[in-house]
């Protein structure tokens, strides 16, 4: 009998530690639900160059040892949306469930505008790369793209090149691109001469083609997926317009480059970031030496948000605070432009509290060999 | 006036691939009044198989096109056996296979994006060079007349085959009755096997040059197309040929035309309102079928 009691005291002292360690592990532990377009039409352009430069991002937090006095541990889980807004959403309930603290998605308007309300009712941080207005009535969603800035500074560029007449391709079914073609067309000071609006799925431009021949226009705006921009750049040289200048947006990646080939060499576009840079020669070394490819845009704000990320937890656990979703909302402005952002982050994005973003981008253009170069704020 | 004629243009090239794409629907349900929408699947994967041979082994597409029409007419023989053929003397045939139609297209559209890896993909274009060509004040290039002169030649051939031939008027009686044909001596499933095959054939063909002339493979590539298709053979006459083509000639130039005169973004509405138009006006398309006129 007290050799039965004797156990049952050793069985609670150790039941005891077990179920202490993961509390006190918990506490110092951020787990980070990604919303991955990691299959689809965002996948090689957004999703996966995201998801590289977050991945890279964590184990670089690890190696700096940033987080070790705090001894805060940053985990990601992810899921594929497949690009599309109902695997986004069922997904985004899965990390609901689980109470992860914070969610973030790497692209696409209408998959930002589905979460931000749901982040919002659950109180979980939402970091979007969206670049949509996001309903963000508690204040808990992100939108990581400032669309203005980088847009109105490619229509100044257009001026300055001598534009005289300017016509847009908009993707109408997701809002960021006319939202995009808009803030271009303010940069100018100008109208544009034919809007052509199309759908993200439409393959076939000889109609608009034509329309935009008959306009006699000497720039073209190509507010349109990446993939859409590279393919309409091809057919606009198939079909013999090929005297148009060409400038695009933030959605621009080298997808566009692998479509349309040397055709696409003359297009400028804004980015969020680009290759080229001082600050980030580091990262762009690391990346070609894990990946074996250039990074792009994306891969730049995946590995800056993943840096975002540790700098928000580090404010919350040095303020001896819970990191939860609130905590975590509450010191991403302040984080977004902090010491540790300014020393191991690579973009300049500036957060405010209603979840804006401002960020001056730069413009870049495609190399002969199609990677991404920078060719100045 | 130009820019009529180059619209005009730009509409028969579309309008063709949609003839083309309708075709091959159209065959099966004229012959088996099934709704067989898993064609849009086999339409999908004669790109992939376009994509995979032009890419994988390296094949010019004047070589990958018969081998691609091949593929993709096995792959809907065995969509035939699998899908379709054992529900052929149940109850409410149709229905049971239109569902069972439906599962196969997301197997093989799922399928798909796997090989696919999810992502959008293209043919090279080394694989088929394209020249730019004018006439007076049209512009146009090589790749557009391979897809009028190839959509053509194909619509002969099928007109030929199916009333000039033995095989046709045997395709023809299993289309105007299964049973009465079967029990005059016609070997129905063998029929139905052929019009599955060349319904897969064309399938093949008309997703390869949609993947050149549009450069996008994707898993729902033949979704994409088959509301047009079925609006193609809604306008043309169900069961008709010629009537096929020229429904899909027609919604080519009505989109077209949309986009030029009115607003792009209102070019699915056009399409749609004279799908209904035809549907309301006209149920039996622009050409009675052979059939039609018989019961008549």
């Amino acid at each position: 009998m007290p050799k039965l009691a004797s156990i049952t005291l050793r069985q609670c002292v150790v039941f005891a530690c077990a179920a202490a360690l993961p509390l006190a592990t918990l506490a110092a532990e951020v787990k980070v639900g990604l919303l991955g377009n990691l299959t689809g039409r965002a996948a090689a352009s957004f999703g996966i160059p995201f998801k590289n430069g977050f991945e890279l991002a964590l184990a670089d937090i690890a190696k700096s040892g940033v987080l070790a006095p705090t001894k805060t541990t940053i985990e990601i889980q992810t899921l594929d949306t497949n690009s599309e807004v109902t695997k986004a959403v069922t997904a985004f309930n899965q990390f609901a469930q689980q109470r992860l603290p914070i969610v973030v998605s790497d692209s696409q308007s209408p998959i930002g505008q589905a979460v931000a309300p749901l982040a919002n009712d659950a109180k979980i941080t939402f970091l979007s790369g969206a670049g949509s207005q996001l309903e963000n009535k508690s204040g808990f969603a992100f939108r990581l793209a400032d669309l203005k800035t980088s847009a109105s500074g490619v229509g100044k560029y257009m001026v300055a090149k001598g534009a005289k007449r300017i016509a847009a391709i908009v993707a109408t079914d997701n809002p960021s691109f006319p939202t995009l073609a808009a803030a271009t067309l303010e940069g100018t000071g100008m109208s544009y001469v034919t809007t052509q609006n199309v759908t993200m799925k439409d393959t076939n431009f000889s109609a608009v083609i034509t329309n935009l021949k008959s306009a006699n226009i000497d720039w073209l705006v190509l507010s349109v997926l990446p993939e859409q921009a590279g393919n309409i750049i091809q057919q606009m040289t198939d079909a013999g317009l090929q005297n148009v200048q060409l400038a695009g947006t933030l959605a621009i990646s080298p997808q566009t480059f692998t479509i349309a080939g040397k055709a696409a060499k003359g297009l400028v576009f804004p980015q969020a970031w680009a290759p080229g840079g001082s600050r980030s020669a580091a990262f762009e070394a690391a990346y070609k030496q894990k990946y074996n490819a250039a990074p792009t845009a994306y891969s730049g704000v995946g590995y800056h948000v993943a840096w975002l990320i540790a700098a928000a937890a580090l404010e919350v656990e040095q303020a001896s605070k819970p990191i939860n979703g609130d905590t975590l909302r509450a010191a991403m402005p302040a984080a977004s432009s902090g010491a540790l952002l300014k020393k191991h982050g690579i973009l300049e994005i500036a957060l405010n509290a209603n979840g804006d973003s401002v960020s001056p981008g730069t413009l870049a253009r495609f190399a002969d060999n199609g990677d991404m170069v920078g060719t100045g704020n | 006036m130009e820019f009529w004629a180059q619209q005009t243009l730009n509409g028969l090239v579309l309008g063709s691939v949609y003839g083309l794409y309708g075709l091959g629907f159209g065959l099966v349900l004229a012959n088996l009044k099934i709704f067989h929408v898993a064609h849009a699947a086999v339409f999908t994967w004669g790109a992939v198989f376009a994509w995979l041979l032009t890419t994988r082994l390296g094949m010019p597409i004047w070589l990958a096109l018969p081998v691609v029409a091949l593929l993709s007419g096995l792959l809907n023989v065995l969509a035939y056996f699998i899908v379709v053929r054992h529900l052929l003397r149940r109850k409410h045939t149709q229905l049971a296979a239109f569902i069972s139609s439906l599962g196969a297209l997301m197997v093989l559209n799922e399928l798909a994006a796997k090989v696919l890896g999810g992502m959008v993909e293209r043919i090279p274009r080394e694989a088929y060079p394209v020249h730019a060509l004018r006439l007076g004040p049209l512009q146009f290039n090589t790749l557009d007349i391979t897809i009028v002169v190839l959509t053509a030649l194909l619509m002969l051939l099928l007109g030929w085959l199916l009333h000039r031939t033995e095989w046709g008027r045997e395709a023809r009686a299993v289309a105007f009755n299964r049973d009465v044909a079967a029990l005059l001596g016609t070997n129905v499933d063998r029929i139905s096997v052929a019009v599955f095959f060349l319904s897969g054939a064309l399938g093949g063909v008309s997703a390869t040059l949609v993947a050149m002339a549009f450069n996008v493979i994707s898993s729902d590539l033949g979704d994409t197309y088959l509301v047009i298709a079925i609006a193609a053979m809604v306008v043309g006459g169900f069961g008709s040929v010629t009537g096929v083509l020229l429904g899909g000639l027609l919604i080519g130039l009505a989109s077209t035309y949309t986009v030029a005169y009115i607003d792009s973004s209102y070019r699915d509405l056009v399409v749609f309102l004279l799908l209904l138009l035809f549907l309301v006006v006209r149920p039996s398309g622009l050409l009675k079928t052979s059939n039609d006129l018989e019961r008549v």
